[in-house]
């Protein structure tokens, strides 16, 4: 909130407010005056026109607000230029008016209150509404404009309030002469200062009727300090706060802006000679004009029904207006977002806004009231979740979206620290609409569990069989048999990628097992290239045998060492789930795009071995993939299948052969088909997704 | 009396400033937006899907082709002639969603999103157009369909003066995607791969975009020339580009033959030609576009008035390309070509140039001849084309159950 934004609306909030006043005062002194004649007039009718003219006003404010937020940007830019142009229009003429006509005013106007009081309360209550109406309507067109302007509604609104009851306050204390404010001084200072907002009025709504294409010239720009000029500084703050202007202006609004004051002001100050040496003793209180009234009969007649039905008529002045408001804004179209449900999450209560739902697609708006972040779930009656938002900060809003199918859904809130809270279940009724995604039943960690506990027997097997292949392949070197040592370099490579689901549970380890020279400050030579890749650029970079031993039995440790810490490391079963598809992810991001060969052109060998991996992956999750999507397992399991067979098939003569060396369509039906399995094995975390400890 | 003149001058001079100011700030205000990068809030939101031709051809017209395009050669991969129906049925469900924007599918919290969110929660149809357009390759014993071959659909052969590289040609399946903006392009073309994997490979993929004009009429190619300027419209092009023959199989009719030329162009070297030669290369002024025998861009030059090309070189680009004689006017093609800006080659040169892209009913008859005649034109030192090829695009989508490429799948 910026409070320089308050500023105009108070300014106008206080003006206007005390320009009303002034009539209501008027009136009600020439009221009491008349009564003075021997026939007593009750001021109700006053009063009546008062709240009439005000709910006028509010109506306005609303319908205004309301249209215009379902408006297009296009439409909003137009409509919101277009007002603020008229605004200035009428402020600017307000100004005049009541400078020129000052004087004659509060005579004119004692003389219809005793016309009034000849005809009754009808007439009185007609003359104030007339009157503190068009006040009203104004001050609302203006307020509203210099809120747009500001962008912002809290600080403008809260400017005006302040405004308008101090107004009010004024007026109260002015009738019962209580102070005594010289109010022609006051209303001059005042219009000069209206005049420079009026003014950086003109300019924001031409600028938003530039915006709209309704006037040329958007980009023809006068100034543009937005990059030179902090525009949350205290003194840009005030300054654009106070005279509605912007960083950026266009020369338009620029020279409308200097020529709106340099005619506007010394055109003020040369009206004001003149009714400054009128006598001023006949007008104390300079009030505006209410305007010509309707035809006398109209009046009388309209008058009389008044007086006779009182309270029908407070009734009609009161509510028709809401009415017609109330009718115009539902009768508009809704936007977008307004159809949002919203909901609010505190502490202790969850969702208590919740209490009536409809089948569908929709849209939520989740507001966290609570100083702690949580998950907020909306689940069914099986407890299977809707939809979701995963984390939602403290003091944030975030929106979710649901497609409900019939039946009934209960929020769920999830706050760090604090025992979960759940709203009233609310029956979705409505139209069987489109057929809406599967809820989701969250997976505990008991059930992922035994999966992941199967899965790291099965890296112990590996291990145990990768401990075999790594002493043959050091006893080929040792041998100095280097081609014995290429053939069963691959078998070992093979059987690592086979147990990747636990690739990162083995911290350093994996990397000196399985390390790439990418990253590595000396690159293929660096000292901490290690492992199966580091043999194969040896074996396959004319290194001798002699170079290699070592490397193999430094990999031969590491992996003595791995076996030896598998039963501490701590293999993260809600990490199972994920493998799924990642094990396919990284063949194809490093091994099918040639980053991880090392000259051995392995890529589809590992590929193939991947495949393997993510099948042991896949079958210790089988029945938790079944009882949550019964679809998805055949799906993979045929497109594993497809995969396979286009790996099988960028073999030559029965050997695997290079990325470069394998034509083009059968690396891209590979291609393909691990696409296709990836896009489908890509739902299963999703599925499978366990909560965190709460 | 001569109060009431005076006070009327007055105010007749001051209306008469007011309206001046007023009248300039909006004039240079016009001006300064026509300067401004081309709004596109004017240009319109969509392009109907279904027809009896696909969009992206003639509608838009190419005078007012989208901005920015993406040309992506695919080479399928499914197995059998079912399965490439399928995937031309996920193709085109795609293409009409994106065309008709829209709030993409909720899969609930058991999926990954639906959609990447590149275009915001509610997809935008920007403009967008998909043209989908089959290669000579897409006819071989795969699926069958050797019979069922559009008569001239041959793959693109090698004409003097290319520099053909394997990795940027042909394709059994060509995606021409355009839009107003390049997130929408790339939009398409990400959606499109998502719900298609496993049924086709991305083979190449080259992305364009087009000018605003500069500072009016055609827009220019990357050698500075205004290039689209005598483009026949309306029903002359209509009438060169649908294939009406009763020689071509009948599910093609409706469609277009589509020419997919990558030219590089080595601006570097053009830079360092003077304008004269550059002007005779093309026998357009470089500046205005107009002909060099002629005062602006739409004036039609005059072949027959200066036989011995002492104006436009007889060997010039306009005069080779479009002899405007009786005889070659129905060689004219449609061209909607765009530019392409890929960074930097190895000798750090600019990689760019240009995506020639035309339609024609008959590609012997009508590119094949022009690029006959264009051979070893002056302009080749300055051009290198090395991908692209020849597609069929196919005739259009009539409804919402109809799919492209049906008459010749089903």
């Amino acid at each position: 909130m910026r409070w320089p934004d308050a500023v105009p609306n108070l300014l106008i909030g206080l003006r206007e407010g005390l320009e009303a006043g002034l009539i209501v005062a008027i009136l009600l002194a020439a009221l009491r005056k008349s009564g003075a004649d021997g026939k007593r007039v009750s001021s109700a009718g006053i009063w009546l026109g008062v709240l009439g003219a005000v709910m006028v006003a509010g109506s306005f404010a609303a319908v205004v607000t309301f249209s215009t937020g379902v408006l297009s940007s296009r439409w909003q830019e137009a409509v919101g230029g277009a007002l603020s142009v008229l605004a200035v229009g009428l402020v600017t003429v307000m100004i005049f008016w009541m400078r020129r006509t000052a004087a004659s005013l509060s005579r004119e106007l004692r003389g219809k209150v005793d016309t009034a009081v000849s005809v009754g309360m009808g007439a009185l209550a007609l003359t104030a509404f007339l009157a503190v109406g068009r006040e009203g309507l104004e001050t609302t067109l203006f307020l509203w404009t210099a809120a747009r302007a500001a962008g912002d509604t809290l600080a403008p609104l809260a400017g005006a309030a302040i405004g308008v009851g101090t107004a009010v306050v004024l007026c109260w204390l002015l009738f019962r002469r209580a102070i005594r404010l010289n109010l022609g001084a006051f209303f001059a200072r005042t219009a000069i200062a209206l005049m420079v907002i009026a003014a950086g009025v003109l300019s924001y709504g031409l600028g938003e009727l530039q915006d709209a294409r309704l006037l040329s010239g958007r980009d023809w720009v006068a100034f543009d300090l937005g990059t030179r000029v902090d525009a949350n500084s205290w003194w840009a703050s005030i300054l654009t706060g106070v005279t509605d202007l912007s960083a950026r202006m266009t020369v338009l609004q620029a020279v409308a802006w200097i020529v709106y004051l340099a005619v506007v002001i010394p055109a003020f100050v040369r009206a004001g000679r003149p009714a400054a040496a009128k006598p001023a003793a006949a007008a104390p209180m300079p009030v505006k004009a209410p305007g010509r009234s309707g035809g006398g009969s109209w009046d009388r007649r309209t008058g009389r029904l008044l007086t006779r039905r009182p309270w029908v008529a407070a009734a009609v002045l009161v509510i028709v207006p809401a009415v017609i408001a109330a009718a115009v804004i539902v009768a508009l179209p809704t936007a977008g977002q307004a159809g949002a449900t919203f909901v609010t999450v505190t502490d202790s209560r969850c969702a208590p806004e919740w209490s009536s739902a409809r089948t569908g697609s929709q849209a939520f708006q989740v507001e966290n009231k609570s100083a702690k972040a949580g998950e907020i779930n909306l689940v069914n009656a099986s407890g299977a979740v809707a939809a979701e938002v995963e984390t939602i900060g403290p003091a944030t809003t975030a929106p979710m979206s649901a497609t409900l199918t019939a039946g009934s859904y209960t929020f769920r809130c999830y706050l760090a620290g604090r025992a979960a809270t759940s709203s009233a279940t609310v029956q979705a009724t409505g139209r069987p609409g489109s057929p809406a995604p599967a809820p989701v039943k969250p997976v505990t960690l008991a059930e992922v569990t035994p999966a992941a506990a199967a899965y790291r027997a099965y890296v112990a097997r590996q291990l145990a069989m990768l401990t075999a292949e790594v002493t043959g392949l050091r006893a080929d070197l040792r041998r100095g048999n280097l081609p014995a040592a290429r053939r069963d370099w691959l078998p070992a490579q093979l059987t690592w990628e086979r147990i990747g689901a636990a690739y990162d549970s083995f911290g350093d380890l994996g990397g000196a097992i399985d390390g790439l020279p990418q990253g590595l400050p000396g690159g293929a030579s660096d000292k901490s290239f290690t492992g199966l890749h580091r043999l194969e650029y040896g074996l396959w970079h004319r290194q001798t045998a002699a170079e290699l031993v070592p490397i193999a039995t430094r990999l031969a440790g590491d992996v003595a060492r791995l076996r030896g810490k598998l039963t501490q490391l701590t293999i993260d079963p809600t990490g199972l789930p994920l493998r799924a598809h990642e094990i396919l992810e990284d063949a194809l991001r490093d091994h099918l795009s040639g980053m991880t060969d090392e000259g051995a052109g392995a890529a589809f060998a590992e590929t193939y071995a991947d495949l393997q991996g993510t099948r042991v992956v896949l079958a210790e999750l089988t029945p938790l993939i079944r009882a949550q999507s019964p679809l998805l397992l055949p799906a993979a399991g045929a497109q594993m299948a497809a995969l396979q067979t286009a790996l099988l098939a960028t073999r030559a003569g029965g050997d695997w052969r290079s990325l470069a060396g394998t034509p083009l369509a059968a690396r891209q039906r590979a291609d393909a088909a691990i696409g296709a399995v990836l896009e489908t094995l890509s739902a299963v975390p999703d599925l499978l997704e366990v909560p965190p400890p709460r | 009396m001569s109060l009431n003149r005076r006070s009327f001058l007055t105010g007749g001079l001051a209306g008469t400033a007011g309206a001046a100011l007023g009248a300039g700030l909006l004039t240079g205000g016009a001006r300064a937006d026509a300067h401004a990068i081309t709004d596109t809030r004017t240009l319109p939101p969509s392009y109907p899907f279904h027809g009896k031709h696909q969009a992206g051809v003639l509608m838009p017209p190419p005078a007012h082709k989208q901005n920015f395009a993406c040309f992506a050669a695919f080479d399928t991969t499914t197995a059998s002639r079912a399965e490439l129906a399928g995937l031309m049925r996920a193709l085109t469900q795609r293409a009409r969603l994106l065309a008709a924007g829209g709030t993409p599918a909720d899969l609930g919290v058991g999926h990954p999103p639906s959609d990447s969110d590149v275009l915001g929660p509610a997809v935008p149809a920007d403009g967008l157009t998909v043209t989908a357009a089959v290669g000579a390759s897409l006819f071989d014993d795969r699926y069958g369909l050797a019979a069922q071959r559009p008569a001239g659909l041959t793959p693109m052969g090698v004409f003097p003066n290319d520099a053909p590289d394997p990795a940027w040609l042909h394709g059994d399946l060509m995606l021409q995607i355009c839009a107003h903006h390049p997130d929408t392009v790339h939009h398409a073309l990400r959606d499109i791969a998502k719900h298609t994997r496993g049924g086709m490979q991305l083979r190449y993929r080259m992305d364009g975009f087009n000018s605003p004009p500069r500072p009016s009429g055609t827009p220019r190619n990357l050698l500075g020339f205004k290039d689209g300027t005598a483009n026949p419209t309306g029903a002359t092009a209509a009438g060169l580009v649908w294939v009406t023959d009763t020689r071509e199989p009948a599910w093609a009719r409706g469609g277009s033959y589509q020419v997919l030329r990558i030219i590089r162009m080595l601006v570097e070297f053009w830079d360092r030609v003077s304008i004269n030669e550059q002007q005779n290369m093309f026998g357009r002024r470089r500046d205005s576009g107009a002909p060099l025998d002629g005062n602006s861009e739409f004036d039609t030059p005059n072949y027959a008035a200066d036989p011995h090309g002492n104006v436009i070189p007889l060997d010039a680009h306009i005069r080779l390309a479009n002899p405007r004689t009786p005889a070659t006017a129905n060689q004219r093609i449609i061209r909607r070509s765009y530019n392409y800006d890929l960074g930097a080659d190895e000798n750090g040169n600019l990689e760019t140039g240009h995506l020639f892209v035309c339609y024609q009913q008959d590609v012997k008859h009508q590119f094949e001849t022009i690029q006959t005649r264009l051979i070893n034109e002056p302009l080749v030192d300055y051009v290198q084309p090395f991908g692209g090829g020849y597609f069929y695009t196919l005739p259009g989508v009539r409804d919402a159950n109809d799919w492209y490429g049906r008459g010749l799948l089903t």
